[in-house]
């Protein structure tokens, strides 16, 4: 009958604990696979290091989830991030909840799909980067070039062309000096997609006129 | 970051002269600027491979590395060299350089006229006026006189002085120097450099020369004749009281110390007997006398060497900035570790207006919790070393009790430099500290990581924190294979159920 | 207000810079208040995978500059084995003068306090065109590149078009 005088409490640590310990037993099992699995660079590789601490974060989210299903992840990263990396203390937290919104511009990690088999979840997570990274904005919207594309491009080009960055120059001012450094910033990649732009164009062009080559043999 | 008026940010550059017609005049104007600081040569020192820096550059340089910055070969700041030739062409050049490049840019017009005499078409350029002058000049004296316009005039009283200074007088160092008021009529002896007209120079020269260069106060009849320059009014005040000046002798160079050799106290006296502050950790306090040292010694090289003051100023700059890894994280710090940063970190508890006391009382609750449960967990790693599984799970609760207490008393907004700090110095169980061979790149990276959760200060002691919230939770993770690996077998039901 | 040594020789480097810029590269300080911190552009070098592209990066400069190195990170997708998911570029000119945490790069390829931002953009330049990969930072990419050089290559150039919106 002592179990039934377990309170909350206790029956929430004792879970923590369990957890914790699964968790470190996981981990320490990943981190050694892991030392092996690169070679060569004999020891901890900065990228490897990196990979570790990922994965240590990982764990510290996928416990507290084990644990607080309710709560997101995002949630999880932020108290994390904020207050150390501590586990107890955010569990603590989320327990009082006392848990704050993460503001907007905090972007969390993405997580990775299966933290069981060391070699998938490095790929796994290599992909996820990845996806990631194709979630950047391509420059013409990270730069905010889509009126100056779309507006005469010919005019464009022939400035681009005319050398907009040897007219440049040092300026005396101060907001001259920035305006001029952004437009050379943005003459450099309207430029480019130009280019990219013409080369697509070609390259279709030529498949087009191969095709019709072929089609005609 | 503070915002600086446009005048700061006027810091001219060689490129400068790419879009005029004497574009060839931007490798010699590179010439004349420091590799390392890519400004004009400030008291340019020679080192033991033949380069050239600025004093305090080189200075610097050899303090982080003890390497020569563009040949890597080992030397050592007693080595170097005054360049007191380059010193003065770089001094001749920077006060040519505005009318230059004013020339340069001038109208084609004028720039069509024969350079030889474009001076009298040029109307604002005082400067190019009175070179043109010296021109007619020379050919109507014939004498061979390199130039007489104010800049040289000025570069000669620096040599003078210098000459003096180092007591390195040569009767045939430059006998072209010419102290010379544009219209006082008179010519120097090309030996001595006494003023006289120039009818009596010849029978000067046979009977009366002294064979060596007299003191300026001697032949200087009007020592008004200054320069434009601001920057340069110090020197001039200097020079005008030179026979006080001479008396004293210069300023001597600092030695290194070897800072391992030295207690805290007695690193804290030197610092006081040079009239340095005294906080901050051991690391800041031999930071401090370092960059004093370097300061100082570059100040010994300076033709017109700054005040005491001026230099106290500098290293109050210096302690602002550099001196303070909050925020040089970016590299800085980066080889130094994680003790070495928290100590950083404490500099700026260190800071004067800091409120010790109510410090204390805030968080002192929190430093007794955290170094009992440091005590608890080497207590706890010899437990486990003979307690059985049992014992483990037990140990566990009652730690994460203690845990718990820990984080109720802990203020959430506890700024983690301080605790950082506590933790490092409070526990000594070897799984606090980060593997020394932790490569700093790899900070970078989580700085990187982290760099949009909007807060900036303490970044880098959470990211430090992150990377050993593991060893944190529980103390003991050394051990944890030998109890912790019963507890997994419960834990699946466990985990369902939750 | 004066400047420090590094915010001074930071502006000087910018004025380079701006009256004689590179081929390929333009770099600035994002804002002239914090003279620290810099992003640029660097084109894509001819001849590879990344050509015709626009990488934009930011540099990062410690208050001790230029006795320290900046860090560098590209702000955008470079499938690269010297540039880490994150974008953070592995180079040794970027390594600081004691530190070699790999120890086997040459003094002569890490910084000194003689480089400057053109030297480390160009060095970058020369990076994408030619990775080194004795030092991975990306191991997918340093094993694609490794093994399946055509797959790289294929990925890269459509990660280009896709950064510019093509």
């Amino acid at each position: 009958m002592a179990e039934e005088e377990i309170n909350l409490p206790s029956l929430v640590i004792v879970l923590l604990i369990t957890g914790l310990a699964v968790r470190y037993f996981f981990f320490s099992g990943n981190a050694s696979s892991a030392n092996r699995q690169p070679g060569g660079t004999g020891g901890a590789s900065p990228e490897e290091l990196q990979r570790r601490r990922e994965r240590e974060r990982e764990a510290a989210v996928e416990t507290i989830q084990q644990m607080f299903p309710q709560v997101d992840r995002r949630t999880i990263l932020w108290d994390l991030q904020r207050h150390g990396g501590n586990l107890q203390a955010t569990t603590e937290r989320i327990l009082a909840g006392r848990t704050e919104t993460p503001p907007i511009t905090f972007q969390p990690p993405p997580p990775p799909t299966s933290p069981e088999t060391t070699a998938t979840q490095q790929s796994a997570a290599a992909a996820n980067k990845y996806a990631e990274k194709k979630a950047h904005p391509d420059l013409i919207t990270r730069y905010n070039l889509k009126d100056k594309l779309a507006s005469a491009p010919s005019d464009d080009a022939g400035a681009a062309t005319a050398g907009a960055p040897k007219t440049g120059g040092w300026s005396s001012n101060r907001e001259e000096r920035q305006s001029l450094l952004q437009k050379r910033r943005d003459q450099m990649i309207i430029e480019a997609r130009r280019k990219m732009e013409a080369k697509i164009a070609a390259e279709k062009a030529a498949a087009a006129a191969s095709g019709a080559a072929g089609g005609n043999n | 970051m503070e915002v600086f008026g446009d005048e700061a940010f006027n810091v001219p550059d060689s490129t400068d002269w790419l879009d005029t017609p004497l574009a060839c005049l931007m490798p010699v104007e590179q010439a004349f600027r420091c590799h390392v600081c890519k400004d004009f040569y400030d008291s340019p020192m020679l080192t033991s491979c033949n380069h050239t820096f600025c004093s305090l550059c080189i200075r610097r340089c050899l303090s982080v590395d003890s390497k020569c910055p563009l040949c890597r070969a080992t030397d050592q700041e007693s080595k170097l060299r005054g360049n007191w030739a380059l010193r003065e062409a770089v001094e001749a050049f920077k006060d040519s350089r505005k009318a230059l490049l004013e020339f340069a840019r001038a109208p084609p017009t004028i720039q069509a006229a024969p350079p030889d005499l474009a001076g009298p078409s040029s109307p604002t350029k005082r400067k190019a006026t009175e070179m043109e002058g010296a021109k007619e000049e020379d050919q109507e004296t014939k004498r061979p006189r390199r130039s007489t316009r104010s800049t040289k005039t000025r570069a000669s009283e620096l040599t003078a002085a210098i000459l003096q200074e180092e007591e390195d007088t040569t009767p045939t160092a430059d006998p072209d120097y010419v102290d010379q008021p544009p219209d006082d009529g008179l010519v120097a002896c090309p030996i001595c450099l006494t003023r006289m007209k120039e009818q009596q120079v010849d029978r000067h020269l046979d009977t009366s020369c002294p064979g060596s260069p007299q003191p300026a106060s001697k032949r200087r009849p009007t020592p008004a004749q200054t320069p434009q320059q601001p920057t340069f009014s110090s020197f001039n005040t200097r020079l005008t009281s030179q026979t006080t000046t001479q008396n004293q002798k210069p300023p001597e160079r600092l030695p290194a110390l070897a800072y391992s050799m030295l207690r805290d106290t007695a690193l804290r006296k030197k610092l006081s007997e040079l009239g340095l502050s005294t906080h901050g950790s051991r690391q800041l306090l031999e930071k401090r006398h370092k960059e004093w040292i370097t300061l100082w010694n570059a100040n010994c090289d300076s033709s017109r060497p700054k005040k005491r003051s001026e230099l106290l100023r500098d290293l109050d700059e210096w302690e602002r900035t550099v001196g303070n890894p909050g925020t040089a994280a970016g590299g800085g710090q980066q080889g130094l570790g994680l003790m070495a940063r928290a100590q950083a970190a404490g500099a700026q508890i260190k800071d004067k207006e800091f409120d010790g006391k109510a410090w204390a009382n805030r968080y002192g609750g929190s430093f007794g919790d955290l170094i009992k449960q440091a005590r608890k967990g080497i207590k706890r790693q010899t437990l486990d070393g003979d307690g059985g599984e049992n014992t483990g799970e037990g140990e566990g609760e009652k730690e994460k009790e203690t845990e718990t207490e820990k984080e109720d008393s802990t203020p959430a907004e506890l700024p983690t430099p301080a605790r950082r700090e506590v933790e490092s110095s409070a526990a000594p169980t070897p799984m606090d500290i980060v593997p020394p061979s932790s490569p700093p790149r790899h900070k970078q990276g989580r700085d990187a990581g982290t760099e949009h959760n909007g807060q900036a200060p303490g970044r880098d002691a959470i990211a430090e924190d992150t990377a050993m919230m593991g060893e944190q939770v529980i103390p003991g993770t050394p051990e944890k294979g030998q109890w912790e690996t019963p507890q997994q077998q419960q834990q699946p039901p466990i985990a369902g159920d939750a | 207000m004066s400047l420090n040594v590094a915010q001074r020789r930071l502006l000087q480097e910018y004025r380079s810079l701006t009256n004689n810029p590179p081929e390929g590269i333009t770099a600035g300080p994002i804002s002239e208040d914090d003279l620290l911190h810099w992003e640029c552009l660097i084109q894509g070098p001819e001849g590879t995978p990344f050509e015709g592209g626009v990488f934009p990066a930011e540099l990062k400069f410690p208050n001790d500059y230029p006795h320290m190195p900046p860090s560098m990170k590209f702000l955008g997708d470079v499938f690269h084995p010297n540039v880490y998911p994150s974008g953070l570029v592995c180079i040794s000119i970027l390594h600081p003068p004691g530190d070699d945490p790999n120890h086997y790069e040459t003094a002569s390829e890490r910084w000194s306090p003689i480089q400057s931002v053109e030297k480390i953009l160009l060095s970058v330049m020369s990076m994408l065109a030619e990775p080194n990969d004795e030092s991975p930072a990306n191991v997918e990419a340093a094993k694609m590149w490794r093994e399946r050089r055509s797959e790289y290559e294929t990925r890269v150039k459509v990660s280009v078009r896709a950064s510019l919106g093509l």
